[in-house]
């Protein structure tokens, strides 16, 4: 053989490097549960598969099954009927879709629309950025300002749990064995609220945050005190997090430009970043500080204009 | 031993009947079951989009898409987009432009932009520049590329 042909095979063989795997999809709930108990750690759940077929080629991953989420009906529908419901099949894509034209949820889109590139917005879902539990999940952010609870489908039934607490450390959740993540719903947003979403990468698109922030912001009916706010880092910490100190400085006052400011120090002295190959320590801990402000004062021009 | 899947596809019009084993990719698939090597390989991590595709009209990274997923959908391919003879205008800008170096990003980045055209036939060139941010060009080609899209914008807005 050629030598330079073998050498183009072997490079062939590695690019389809994953599996194999026994390809589980059923059509219920209840017969996806089942194969999770039965195959326990053998066996990983497939969404949409931009982070797990990623793992998978790694060679971090090497599950004997793979039980995918797509053969089960009405998971992959979002509603908005004064609450906002996001079923675990639904991708980036498909949420932007339904919540488009929404100012209390614009920073839900805004946190979509730059995870990734359009490709993989179309793929990846808002469940698998959650259970993923990366450090800087940049959806987790805006649902934890947003209040999010999780409906969680267990062999013992169903469960609802808030997003906050629900990740436990990095790839790390709550998730009992063989449990899924069914639903992800946000409570009846209040009259005027704004939301909004800022990250940083080192460049202008498709790359990990080296910090991301979202804030929504509640007004009084006086169209003008705060109140209620709420400050969500991501890749910060070992899980995305609520800056509960810098919120609480917000409560009953007039959002201005140097109190959103306040509240980036207060939310950078919240957090507990690290330095990797995306960026220092020291760096992040600026970012929070004035994407904190930045977001808040974003949010809160939104809520006033609502 | 794995047990293969059926598969029924359509791309670019033609109906296929497959086996697969469940690991393959959608893009190892066209390339090398159906020889439709207009699609590329390059990343395998969804990071530089030479692979994408439309599945039921949205780009996807056919490197990130497990061949069984695509059961019942339908695929287009860069080979799918020009009707007979008759490029589409993306095309047509990408030549005029010479959007080209080595041409190895070139399907990625037109059905990409046929993706944006599928749904929205006046895009402006930021709506056009947004639906590329997935697709790398690594010979750093990018001006010819702009020019390309900003061609297709502009006669968009002369139509409108």
């Amino acid at each position: 053989m050629v030598a330079g042909l073998e050498s183009i095979s072997t490079t062939m063989h590695q690019l389809s490097a994953i599996g194999p795997f026994d390809y589980h999809q059923p059509e219920s709930l209840e017969s996806v549960i089942e194969l999770l108990q039965e195959h326990g750690p053998a066996a990983a759940l497939l969404a949409g598969g931009t982070a797990l077929l990623i793992d998978m080629q790694h060679g971090e991953l090497a599950p004997r099954h793979l039980v995918s989420l797509w053969g089960v009906p009405g998971l992959d529908r979002v509603s908005l009927n004064g609450e906002l419901r996001i079923g675990s099949a639904a991708t980036l894509t498909d949420l932007v879709g339904a919540i488009e034209g929404s100012v209390a949820l614009a920073g839900l889109a805004e946190a979509s629309l730059t995870l990734g590139s359009r490709q993989i917005q179309n793929v990846a879902t808002v469940a698998g950025n959650i259970c993923k539990a990366s450090p800087g999940a940049d959806m987790v952010p805006p649902l934890l300002c947003l209040d999010a609870m999780l409906t969680l489908t267990g062999p013992l039934g169903e469960r609802i749990a808030p997003l906050d607490g629900f990740l436990t450390g990095p790839d790390q959740t709550a998730l009992q064995p063989a449990e899924v993540l069914t639903e992800i719903r946000l409570p009846q947003i209040p009259d005027r609220t704004g939301t909004a979403f800022q990250k940083i990468m080192r460049r202008q698109a498709v790359d990990c945050s080296i910090i991301s922030v979202a804030a929504r912001v509640t007004l009084e009916d006086d169209g003008k005190t705060c109140r209620q706010a709420r400050i969500g880092v991501a890749a910060a910490a070992p899980n995305p997090f609520r800056a509960m100190k810098a919120e609480a400085l917000l409560k009953g006052q007039t959002l201005s430009e140097d109190l959103a400011r306040e509240a980036g120090r207060v939310a950078q002295e919240e957090s507990n970043p690290i330095d990797d190959v995306r960026a220092s320590a020291e760096y992040r801990r600026l970012m929070v500080e004035e994407l904190t402000a930045r977001a808040l004062v974003a949010a809160a021009e939104r809520a006033i204009r609502t | 031993m794995i047990a293969r899947h059926p598969l029924r596809l359509k791309v670019n019009g033609h109906s296929y009947e497959l086996e697969v084993e469940p690991h393959r990719t959608l893009l190892d698939v066209l390339r090398h079951d159906l020889a439709l090597t207009g699609t590329k390989s390059n990343c395998q991590a969804g990071e530089c989009g030479a692979c994408t595709v439309l599945v039921d009209g949205r780009a996807v990274n056919s490197c990130l898409y497990l061949a069984v997923r695509a059961e019942g959908a339908e695929i287009q391919t860069v080979e799918g987009l020009a009707e007979d003879e008759a490029l589409q205008p993306i095309q047509e800008a990408f030549v005029q432009n010479a959007a080209i170096q080595c041409g190895y990003c070139t399907p990625g980045f037109l059905v990409s932009v046929a993706a944006v055209l599928r749904e929205n036939s006046r895009p402006s060139l930021a709506e056009l520049k947004k639906a590329v941010e997935g697709n790398i060009c690594r010979c750093t080609g990018y001006t010819g590329i702009v020019q390309a899209l900003a061609q297709v914008a502009d006669a968009a807005e002369g139509g409108r």
